[in-house]
Order: structure tokens, then sequence, then C-alpha cells
């Protein structure tokens, strides 16, 4: 190996001779060993961990859009059921019914409105859109790990 | 002063830091095989124990595994690692001033890392002549302050140019220099009253 001179840009004193004469100690002779066996067992561990987190966004994300499906179908079976589509249509043909009975009407309406399935796609929509958030997020640390970043 | 660097036909710290993050894992080992001494060493010089320098130098190279995927690999790869190795060792040693206000161990206790110097068969009276010097020097070290320790450390221990403790310190080379030329003087002072 080639060896290169550390003190070029100051005078050797005797500060230097002394560190010189000390010489450096050596690291245990199994060092390299078991860091590289560190380095593994971690690795064996992290990686099973980040393929899978695709997976696992995938059918978090399937989950919720099947549930967004069935909550949608319920939701419209629940309108037809409850009377709402007649109160609109006798709105569309009857304008006046709004101006000379408008809080009768507006309680008519809002009692013939399905809340809980309403209640229940809007808790799914939320929740499609938090996984899609963070299904796009983990794609992005993903990608960055090949950018370069600030030294740790 | 000589510490061992890469032959040219060798491939560079970065080269093989590249190599690394495009997959080809052999070139961690090799960064260790290059590095593990001098980090080694640094280790030993800011706490001065060797089982201490032991974890933390190991700390530091699976640091530089998790890391090494993420970081810039367009600027110089040696200040960078000795960015990890202080930090370890502050820890170290921040821990250790938490748990234990006699942080500098006895030197007399203390189990000698003569067996593991390098050398190549010393004569018995030289051995124990370097011996006493280590630890004298050990010591002199230790009741340095932590930015001069830092400094001297890297200088002797990590072989780094001012240059280059200047850009792992965050600090101006001049002002590296200056802690430099101070710790030299101080220990020269520790040790003169020792002898």
């Amino acid at each position: 190996m080639r060896e290169r001179d550390v003190m070029p840009e100051s005078e050797f004193d005797d500060i230097d001779a002394l560190f010189a004469r000390t010489g450096m100690v050596n690291p245990p002779d199994d060092f390299v060993r078991r860091v590289m066996l560190l380095a593994k067992s971690e690795g064996s561990t992290k990686q099973p961990a980040a393929r899978r987190a695709p997976i696992l966004w995938v059918a978090a994300y399937a989950l919720a859009l099947t549930g967004l499906v069935v909550l949608a179908y319920g939701l419209g079976i629940a309108f037809a059921t409850t009377g709402t589509p007649s109160l609109v249509s006798a709105l569309v043909s009857d304008s006046t019914l709004l101006s000379d009975a408008p809080s009768a009407y507006a309680e008519a309406l809002l009692s013939s409105l399905p809340w809980l399935h309403m209640a229940a796609v809007l808790v799914d929509l939320v929740l499609l859109g938090l996984i899609t958030w963070f299904a796009l997020r983990f794609a992005a640390s993903g990608k960055s790990v090949a950018r370069p970043t600030s030294p740790a | 002063v000589t510490v061992p660097s890469a032959p040219s036909s060798e491939p560079s710290d970065e080269d093989l830091a590249r190599a690394y993050c495009g997959g080809n894992a052999d070139c961690l080992e090799a960064i260790i095989r290059r590095y593990m001494k001098p980090i080694f060493n640094f280790a030993y010089r800011m706490t001065g124990n060797y089982a201490e320098a032991d974890d933390i130098a190991q700390d530091v190279f699976v640091q530089v595994y998790r890391a090494l995927p993420s970081a810039r690999l367009d600027l110089p790869f040696k200040p960078w690692l000795y960015v990890i190795a202080r930090n370890k060792c502050l820890d170290y040693l921040k821990k250790k001033r938490a748990l234990d206000f006699s942080a500098i161990e006895n030197p007399d206790t203390h189990e000698s890392p003569i067996d593991a110097i390098a050398d190549t068969d010393p004569l018995p009276d030289e051995i124990l002549e370097r011996n006493d010097l280590q630890r004298m020097l050990r010591e002199a070290i230790l009741r340095l302050p932590e930015r001069y320790r830092t400094v001297v450390s890297l200088r002797y221990a990590g072989g780094l140019s001012f240059g280059e403790i200047a850009t792992t310190l965050s600090l101006p080379e001049n002002t590296v220099k200056t802690h430099f030329q101070r710790a030299k003087a101080l220990l020269r002072r520790e040790l003169t009253a020792e002898l």
C-alpha cells in the first residue's frame, strides 16, 4: 500500500513524533465479520417489510374501493325506498312548493334522506383519500432512496 | 506520521460507495476494511477505552450501511464518514457523562490495548515504554476540551487533512488549524508535567 504523509500542512514536531511512536491500535480480528453480520441481519429484517408495504397499500386501497362500491349501491337503494326521489320530482313539477311551504318541504326532505348510508359513504371516501395520500407518499419516499440527500 | 491510503490503482471511496449503492454488496466490506483502523483509532482517542471504541466503530459502519443509499454520492466520502464517527463518539460521551461523572476511566485498572498495537515484533522494553507513552498520551488527550480532542483525533487517528477536518466539523480551516496548534500546546504542557 502506498503511504502518504499526513503532516504536510504543518511542521513535524515533538507531539507528532510522540503520536508516531505510540502507533495505532488494531481493531479486533473479527471486526469486519461482526459488522457485516450486523448489516446483513438488519438488511434481512428490513427488506421483507419494505417488500410487504406496497402489497398492504394495494390491499387497503382495493378494500376501501370495494367498500365504496357496496356502500354507494346501498345508498342508491336507500334513496329509492325512502321517498326522496318523489319529493324531488314533486318539486320539479311544481316549483311553487318551495315558496309556499319551504319549512315543511325542507323538513320532509331532510327526514327522507338516508343519513346513515350517506355518512358511511362519506367515511369510506375519506378513508380512500387518506390511503391514496399515504400510498403516494410511500411511493415518493421509495423513489427518493436513489435521490441524493445531505450527508447524515 | 503516516497512514495508509488507497493506492491510485484501487477504486476511490466515492467509487466504492457508488458501486455499493448500485448493488455491489462487496464494496461495503471494502469500505469497512479500508477505514476500520482509522475509525477505530479515532473512537479510541475520543473515548480512551478499547471496548467502547469497538462498539462505536461497529455502530459507525452499521450507520454507513443504513445511510449510504440515501447519501449524496457527489460529495467527498471521507468527511461524511467522520461526521458519523464524531456524532457517535459525542453521543457516547454524552450518555457516559449522564451515567457516570467519573467518565475518564482509571488507567490503572484499564486493560491495556498493548496487544492490539500494530507492530512487528518489538523488544519487551520497547513495548513497556510504548505502553507508558500510550497511557500518558491517552490520558492527556482525554483531558483536552472536546473540540480540541476531536481535531487531534481526526488528525492523528483519522489522518485527515485540515481541509477535511474543516468539512467534517463545519468550521473554517483556519479555526481548525488554530484548534490543532492549541491542542498540541495543551498536550505538550500535560505531558511535560507528567514526565
